[in-house]
């Protein structure tokens, strides 16, 4: 018995080469684009259990950052606000706003929820091993837009960069690591000098770890 | 196993030293047999498969998103308080009724890690094994959370109803048939609220009792002065010292503070200084006979026949015919040789005269105490080197009398409410008091505890009590600095009060004064309110911030005293020599144990887990004997023995300890617990020790002798470390005496087998240049550096900060404290006997004991008489690390400042870098052994190092979050260099003796740097040219000429 292929299954080898090929390179690019943070982190907007605009607050009213997150120069943790925070201008301002009745429960003696607090979602989340310390970075003149993009435009906040190891590693490698003057860390507007930010690295003697225990502990 | 240095020779265990065909096998096996299965005893195969399934399938699933976390923000956050910043409250840790100040550690309010308080004079900022571990105890999961009447759980109100009842009827009746059992304390306030309920209830008792009693040495003060006093030895200025059974850098209710004195005395960095000579008599061994530079062993009961013999040589007794008598028994009963070391030393205590001191332990009898002051008075050590003060008020108790004297009250049917104020008497009072049938003859019990214990479970009621984290008080040091104890955290379990709480309930049960009256705070304020009056606002807030407080006025001063030479006579008059012991009739010494005490620490995971410093014996105590004694009972390590003494019995494994006294056994106290199922360490399965407290009688508290010991025919596992991780016979643990450091200053460096080689050469070629003429005699010196070549391009060094550590062997006493601090601040965890047994114990920080001594002395075998030398090893921080060449992932990697990093998450667990590992200092996840951990454990955990899981290879980091966070923090802080000594290491910053320094070797005024350049800083396995940063001082001994 004699098999006669047809003329066509010669371009069998050839196809399988090629569509293998092509589907590796879509696999690889797939991994590359869709498991990277950039595709699954980048965009989170949780919704809040209150309503809070940062572009009316931070952006319109022109509240500095650190009005609320006022730890942000002396530990790891910028800290979100406590209900008080808000209280101070709400007790006045817009005080029966529908929007504002979980602070006022947290801050009203009266409310069964007094003293407990509000269950933000955490939007901009580092693993558990990666140890971030914001005031090493606020301190030196790396601005609140460097890693959180323009907040002040934000309705509700989400993430805009990746801050995948990589990403960080691009700033901390990079000739100037994207500093200011450490007194206009806050201002969203800041047109970025790589002039101005070398002559800074050079005289504060600025030079970000790039090893793994700089943040892995 | 050669020996080609000219160090002394160095062996680990028995096993190595008779070269056993095991111990050779287990010597080169990097992991045991096993050591890579699964254990199927925990987890079946198939049950740990199935899970395995569900968390890929769960990994799956979950795997592309984060996991949601919520931030909770506090409604009104604390002033000053700085999330992430951990903050230092001053307090102290107590125990035995004294107080050791210390600084503890607040995680956003959680206590995770005690310090010392560099300000208070128990500790200055040092402290112990015990100290550190005490934060676990916090967080044991099994500690008591609610009331307990009779068999039911009961609650706080009933209690408090019950009280109202029963003590109203009690005050009519002025406390008729009302009784205290306490432990003795110094507290002040707690003292006062004594006398209060003494006055509110006039006919009632107070009993004490605490097991590690001091009575002996308490009697002995007593005997030698004639009134209550207190001797507080000042070691940093004592040139001899002579310690007869006194392990004063562990057992002293200052041990804290003696053993760094006695190690500034012991630090040696250029031959000109002088070093002091440390003698100990002993008869098992202890810790402080492993720092001795001679030790003498003897029987236990025969320590006093030393110290007799002593006291006559050194001529203490006078001319009255009681003095003559007691002089007579200068030659007695000493073995062979002994009059021989006993006229050395005393020819060296008097050379010294005024900067000596004789210290005898709280084994000893009385007899003992009086003659150790009689010879301090002989010598003029007194305002010297000793200090005499009036024992600390409610310190002076004779435990053992009063506690017979509640059980014969009990008996004559006198007790009706008994009141148990925290202790656990009915595991550790004396045996034949049987303190568990009396409590059923008493009708009201009323125990409070930290735990529903045995104590607890005899009693009518249980109470639950409070941490010393948890609540106020007050509490005086040894050397009677009051220190206000301040909480670190409220009560974990609703209710949890302390003694003085109790007290104050019990006295008012009413609550006419108001419920806030009843409170730790109330109380201790109340009482310093009522010193210091108008200036209290002031002086609460600086002694409580201070931890201490500073007024000579209600310290304890110091006093003059007399050692009444005819007493001490009469006492020497009335000894009768105890019968010599024999393998048929042994000697027994109780011993407070290096790991548990006295059951304070028994579900402590981390002390279960802690190898016992001398034995390297884990999770389980043994009855500890000499080699020869083993061999004469035909008893071998683990070998179940029944070990009878009077007509009481125990079945115990037996452990034989070179250097042990023959004849003789030691039994640690503070095993065998019997607890409740939830206490998950003391009562594991297959370990957890033997109850030696059954035992112990009222009239031998400490030393008992006619024991028997008969084979039971069984045997026992007992896991010991002490051949996990050797490093084969290199020279190194390097020692030597101070007469050769005089001679040859750099002999230490010059061990190393490259620099031995260099040596050789050099001199030959010296002779073959004389003899070829002087063309080859100017030919470059070889040093062990010229043969070193590194394959790899070295990196440079010289910038920034570098970090380096070194360890003074010559000060390291051994005990374990910068383990449990190393444990405490690296989140380490517990693996448990069965994986121990396996190697897979995961301290980063190992102390490797070593036995050494000349193979034959006077016919006695090697293992008779060994010296100890302690050496603590974590990672050494290679310059060239061997683990980072064979990493396939590059998960260890080395920074810019000298540290070998180690990035977990990279981690694939290939173990290859364990493997290539010279030192054998890194440790892997054999599984999760933290994901069992249950809420209340993980409090303990600190939130600046990662919490590792399965499958990851770990090491010591010099503590890189300390590095960083100081760093960080100078760098806030106006961007200055960070200062030497601005923070250390856990262990260095923990070590009692300061025998660890940790900085930056770039720096040359730093103190690590000076060490380094000290020609007896040498470097392990140098000849590999690893570079390692971590280094050692070698320790020199100070024998005395005459008895060498």
């Amino acid at each position: 018995l004699i098999i006669n292929f047809p003329k066509w299954t010669n371009r069998i080898p050839a196809l399988v080469a090629g569509g293998g090929g092509a589907g590796f390179l879509f696999a690889v690019c797939a991994v590359w684009y869709w498991f990277s943070p950039e595709y699954t982190d980048v965009g989170y907007a949780p919704e809040q259990p209150v309503a809070y605009s940062h572009k009316l607050h931070a952006g319109l009213l022109g509240i500095d950052c650190r009005y609320c997150h006022q730890l942000v120069e002396d530990g790891p943790h910028a800290m979100v606000p406590t209900s008080q925070t808000c209280m101070n201008c709400h007790a006045t301002i817009r005080p029966d706003s529908p929007a504002l009745e979980k602070v006022r429960a947290a801050h009203d003696p009266n409310h069964k929820d007094f003293g407990k607090p509000i269950r933000w979602i955490k939007v901009h989340l580092l693993p558990e091993y990666t140890y971030f310390d914001h005031s090493a970075h606020v301190r030196v003149g790396v601005g609140c837009v460097t890693c959180h993009s323009r907040i002040d435009q934000m309705e509700t906040v989400r993430q805009s960069k990746p801050l995948s190891m990589s990403w960080c590693l691009d700033c901390h490698r990079a000739q100037d690591h994207q500093l200011r003057p450490p007194d206009r860390v806050t201002d969203m507007e800041y047109v970025h000098d790589p002039a101005l930010s070398l002559r800074l690295k050079q005289e504060h003697g600025i030079q970000p770890p790039t090893h793994c225990s700089g943040c892995h502990r | 196993m050669s020996h080609d240095h000219d160090g002394p020779f160095h062996w680990r265990s028995l096993e190595q030293l008779a070269r056993s065909p095991e111990a050779d096998e287990l010597l080169h096996r990097e992991f045991q047999d096993g050591a890579d299965e699964l254990p199927v005893d925990d987890v079946s195969r198939r049950n740990f498969l199935g899970l395995l399934g569900a968390s890929i399938a769960l990994a799956g699933m979950s795997g592309c998103r984060k996991p949601v976390t919520a931030i909770l923000p506090f409604a009104k956050r604390p002033e000053d308080l700085v999330l992430g910043v951990p903050r230092y409250y001053a307090t102290a840790h107590v125990a035995s009724g004294y107080g050791v100040g210390t600084l503890v550690k607040s995680s956003d309010g959680r206590p995770t890690k005690v310090e010392g308080n560099p300000l208070h004079p128990s500790s200055l900022g040092r402290s112990t094994q015990f100290m550190q571990a005490e934060v676990l105890n916090l967080y044991d999961p099994a500690r008591s959370k609610h009331p307990r009447h009779g068999r039911e759980p009961a609650t706080w109100a009933a209690f408090e109803q019950f009280c109202k009842q029963h003590f109203a009827g009690l005050t009519a009746k002025v406390g008729e048939g009302l009784a205290l059992l306490c432990e003795p304390t110094s507290s002040p306030s707690m003292l006062a609220m004594l006398a209060a309920f003494a006055r509110q209830f006039p006919s009632s008792k107070a009993y004490y009792w605490t097991p590690l009693h001091r009575d002996q040495e308490l009697a002995g003060n007593r005997a030698a002065f004639g009134n209550e006093l207190e001797a507080h030895y000042q070691f940093d200025r004592a040139e001899v010292v002579v310690a007869f059974d006194s392990d004063f850098l562990q057992d002293q209710p200052n041990s804290v503070r003696y053993a760094r004195d006695w190690a500034t005395t012991r630090k040696i960095r250029r031959p000109e200084q002088k070093l002091s000579r440390l003698y100990v008599v002993e008869a098992g061994y202890s810790l402080t006979g492993a720092a001795a530079d001679h030790r003498f062993r003897v029987g236990a009961a025969q320590v006093t026949d030393a110290l007799l013999a002593l006291a006559a040589e050194l001529d203490v007794f006078g001319d009255s015919p009681l003095g003559k008598a007691a002089a007579a028994h200068k030659n007695h009963g000493l073995q062979q040789g002994g009059k021989n070391w006993v006229a050395a030393v005393a020819k060296d205590l008097r050379a010294a005269e005024g900067r000596c001191l004789v210290v005898a332990g709280p084994r000893q009898p009385p007899l003992a105490h009086a003659l150790a002051h009689a010879i301090h008075e002989k010598l003029g050590s007194f305002g010297k080197t000793v200090a005499l003060k009036k024992t600390a008020e409610g310190m002076g108790q004779a435990c053992t009398a009063s506690l017979r004297a509640l059980a014969a009250a009990i008996d004559a049917g006198q007790v009706k409410t008994l009141v148990i104020l925290g202790g656990n008497p009915v595991y550790t009072a004396p045996a034949d008091l049987d303190l568990a049938a009396r409590l059923q003859k008493v009708s009201t019990t009323i125990h409070l505890g930290l735990h529903d214990d045995e104590t607890g479970q005899v009693c009518s009621w249980h109470l639950n009590q409070a941490h010393d984290l948890e609540a106020w008080g007050d509490i005086r040091s040894f050397d009677g600095t009051p220190t206000i104890v301040q909480p670190l955290v409220a009560p974990l379990y609703a209710g949890a009060c302390t003694p003085a709480e109790l007290l104050a309930l019990l006295i008012d049960p009413e609550q006419k004064q108001g419920t806030i009256r009843h409170t730790s705070y109330a109380i201790v304020q109340q009482y310093w309110q009522g010193l210091w009056k108008e200036q209290f606002d002031n002086l609460w807030a600086k002694s409580v911030r201070e931890g201490l407080v500073q007024d000579a006025r209600f310290g304890i001063p110091q006093t003059q005293g007399r050692v009444l030479a005819d007493k001490v006579a009469e006492l020497v008059a009335a000894r009768t020599r105890p019968q010599a012991p024999s393998s048929h009739a042994l000697e027994v010494c109780f011993l407070a144990d290096y790991r548990m005490q006295a059951g304070r620490y028994s579900n402590n995971a981390w002390m279960a887990e802690l190898p016992d410093p001398l034995t390297k014996l884990t999770w389980d105590n043994a009855a500890l004997l000499s080699r020869r004694t083993a061999v004469a009972l035909g008893l071998g390590n683990g070998d179940v023995a029944r070990l009878t003494l009077g007509d009481r019995s125990l079945e115990i494994p037996v452990w034989i300890l070179p250097g042990h006294a023959d004849d003789c056994v030691t039994l640690p106290l503070g095993y065998g617990r019997r607890l409740s199922a939830g206490h998950k360490v003391a009562m594991a399965e297959g370990c957890g020790g033997f109850d030696t407290f059954r035992l112990r009688t009222s009239d031998a508290q400490w030393l008992a002798s006619g024991a028997r010991l008969t084979p039971a025919g069984r045997h026992y596992q007992l896991v010991c470390t002490q051949e996990h991780g050797s490093m084969e016979n290199r020279p190194l643990a390097r020692e030597g005496t101070l007469a050769r450091f005089r001679q040859q200053p750099d002999f230490a460096p010059e061990m190393s087998p490259l620099a031995i080689t260099a040596r050789v050469h050099n001199e030959r070629a010296a002779a073959g240049g004389a003899h070829a003429g002087h063309e080859h005699a100017a030919q470059e010196k070889k040093t062990e550096g010229s043969y070193l070549r590194s394959l790899d391009p070295e990196s440079d060094y010289s910038q920034g900060y570098q970090w380096g550590m070194v360890i003074d062997l010559n000060s390291c006493i051994g005990c374990n404290a910068c383990v449990v601090a190393c444990v405490a601040e690296n989140n380490i965890p517990v693996v448990g006997k069965k994986q121990v047994a396996r190697n897979r114990e995961m301290h980063w920080l190992r102390i490797d004991r070593y036995f050494s001594g000349p193979a034959q002395r006077d016919g006695v075998a090697i293992d008779a008489e060994p010296q100890v030398v302690t050496q603590p090893v974590p990672c050494q921080q290679c310059e060239n690390a061997k683990c980072e060449e064979v990493c396939p992932v590059a998960a260890t990697t080395h920074s810019p400042e000298g540290l070998n990093d180690m990035a977990y998450n990279r981690c694939v667990g290939t173990r290859y870098c364990s493997n290539n590992c010279p030192f054998k200092v890194r440790r892997f996840n054999w599984f999760n052994f933290t994901g069992a951990y249950t809420e209340t454990e993980k409090m303990v955990h600190n939130p600046d190092v990662t919490v590792r899981s399965r499958g990851v290879m770990e090491k010591c980091t010099y503590c890189v979050q300390r590095i960083q966070g100081a760093k960080i923090r100078a760098r806030n802080d106006g961007r200055r260099p960070l200062r030497d000594g601005e923070f250390t290491t856990a262990c260095a910053q923990t070590c009692p003796t300061e025998a660890i320094t940790f900085g930056n070797i770039n720096d040359a005024g730093s103190e690590v740097s000076k060490l380094r350049a000290s020609s007896l800083n040498y470097a392990m396995l140098s000849e590999l040219n690893v570079k390692p940063r971590t280094t050692y001082l070698a320790r020199i001994r100070n024998p005395n000429p005459e008895l060498v």
